[in-house]
C-alpha cells in the first residue's frame, strides 16, 4: 500500500448544509489537501466540477436545484460532460437500500453514510485512488462497474466487450 | 423472454479499462500504514478542535426548527413548511452524531422515517413533529452528550415506539382501502 499525496488532490465538496461542508473540509485539510472547492447546490457543484476540475467529488444526495443523483447522472454523460470518469463519493444520511441502489445506478464510485468519520472518509478516498474500477458503457448506463464480486455460479454468455486489449473480459474487479 | 429482455440481452456492453492517471499522480511508493494512521489521527484532532463550535451549531438548528413549527401547524406536514422542517431534521440526522449528540440523530431519524414512509403524510398530526423538536431541545439543554444519558435514551426510545405504532396503523389503514 502506497502513501497518498493528498496535497496533490483537488476536491469539490457539495452539500447544502454549511456545517457538513465545514466538517468534510476540516477532515480533508487534516489529511493534507489544500485545494477544496465547496458547492451548496447541484448546479454550483456541476459548475465547480467543470471549472475547478477536481480529482474527486464528494456530494450529498439531498440538495436544492438538482440533487446528488441528478448531479452524478449529468457528470456521467460521456457525450456532454467534461469529466465523465470523475470519482464520486456520495456522502448522505440516506442509508436505505433503495437509495444505495439508486446512487449506484446513477454512477457513483463510493457510498458513505453520515455520520462521517475520519477513518471512513479516508478509506473511501483511498479506495477510489488505489482501486480504480473499469467503466461500463451500455445504452442505459455509463459509470463504474457495478459488480462488487464475481458470481462463481454464473454460467451465462459473457456479453461484455472491451474497448482495449489491455483489459481482459474474464478478469473480475470489485465495484 | 420478452422482446425488451431479449434486446437488453443482445446489447453490446463496452468495458473501459480502469483509469490509473490519478493513482499514478498521487500515490507515492512505499508503505503507507504509518502515514494513513497519522492522517486519520490528525483529522480526528481537527474535528475535536472544531467541536467548540458544535453547541452553537446545534442551537442554530433548534432555533430554525422552532421557527418552522407555527407554519407547519398551520399548513400540515405535507406542505412546503413541512418539507423545510424535514430538511433540517434530515441534516441533524446526518451531523448530530459528529456534533456529539447521537441521540438527537436518532430522534431526527425517527421523525424523518415517519415523514418519508407514512402512506399519507397529510394524516400525520403536526403535533408529532413538535414533540420531536421539543425533545431535541430538551436533550440539548438538559442532558449530557453522547449515549450515556438515561433520560435522553428514554425519550428517544419512547418516540421511536410511538412512531412505529403510528406507521403500523397507517400501513394497516392503507392496506384496507
Amino acid at each position: 500500500m502506497a502513501k497518498i499525496e493528498f496535497e496533490k488532490l483537488r476536491f469539490v465538496v457539495a452539500d447544502d448544509n454549511a456545517h457538513m461542508r465545514r466538517i468534510v473540509r476540516t477532515l480533508l485539510r487534516a489529511f493534507g489537501s489544500r485545494e477544496i472547492c465547496e458547492a451548496e447546490d447541484g448546479a454550483s457543484a456541476l459548475e465547480a466540477v467543470e471549472n475547478f476540475l477536481p480529482d474527486i467529488l464528494i456530494t450529498d444526495i439531498k440538495m436544492p436545484i438538482f440533487d446528488g443523483i441528478e448531479l452524478t447522472q449529468m457528470i456521467r454523460n460521456p457525450d456532454g460532460s467534461k469529466h465523465p470518469y470523475l470519482p464520486i463519493i456520495m456522502l448522505t444520511a440516506y442509508s436505505e437500500r433503495k437509495r444505495v441502489l439508486q446512487a449506484r445506478d446513477s454512477g457513483v464510485t463510493e457510498f458513505l453514510c453520515k455520520p462521517v468519520s475520519a477513518n471512513a472518509l479516508y478509506k473511501r478516498v483511498q479506495n477510489v485512488i488505489e482501486n480504480p474500477r473499469p467503466f461500463i458503457k451500455v445504452s442505459t448506463y455509463f459509470g463504474p462497474d457495478r459488480r462488487r464480486s464475481a458470481d462463481p455460479n454464473f454460467n451465462g454468455d459473457e456479453r461484455r466487450k472491451t474497448d482495449s486489449n489491455a483489459f481482459m473480459v474474464g478478469e473480475q474487479v470489485s465495484l | 423472454m420478452s422482446a425488451e429482455m431479449q434486446k437488453a440481452k443482445d446489447e453490446e456492453i463496452i468495458v473501459i479499462p480502469p483509469r490509473t492517471d490519478l493513482k499514478d499522480r498521487v500515490l507515492k511508493p512505499g508503505s503507507s500504514n504509518g502515514a494513513c494512521k497519522r492522517a486519520i489521527k490528525a483529522a480526528e484532532s481537527a474535528i475535536e478542535e472544531l467541536s467548540v463550535e458544535f453547541d452553537g451549531w446545534m442551537t442554530t438548528s433548534i432555533d430554525e426548527l422552532l421557527l418552522k413549527l407555527p407554519q407547519v401547524h398551520q399548513d400540515g406536514l405535507n406542505s412546503a413548511a413541512g418539507e423545510e422542517l424535514h430538511t433540517i431534521m434530515h441534516d441533524l440526522k446526518g451531523q448530530a452524531t459528529t456534533l456529539g449528540y447521537p441521540v438527537v440523530a436518532e430522534i431526527s431519524d425517527t421523525l424523518c422515517n415517519l415523514m418519508e414512509k407514512a402512506p399519507d403524510t397529510s394524516r400525520i398530526s403536526s403535533k408529532i413533529a413538535e414533540l420531536h423538536v421539543r425533545s431535541i431541545q430538551t436533550i440539548v439543554q438538559e442532558c449530557t452528550k453522547n449515549h450515556d444519558d438515561p433520560k435522553a435514551n428514554a425519550i428517544s426510545l419512547g418516540l421511536r415506539q410511538m412512531v412505529m405504532k403510528i406507521l403500523k396503523q397507517e400501513f394497516d389503514r392503507a392496506d384496507q382501502k
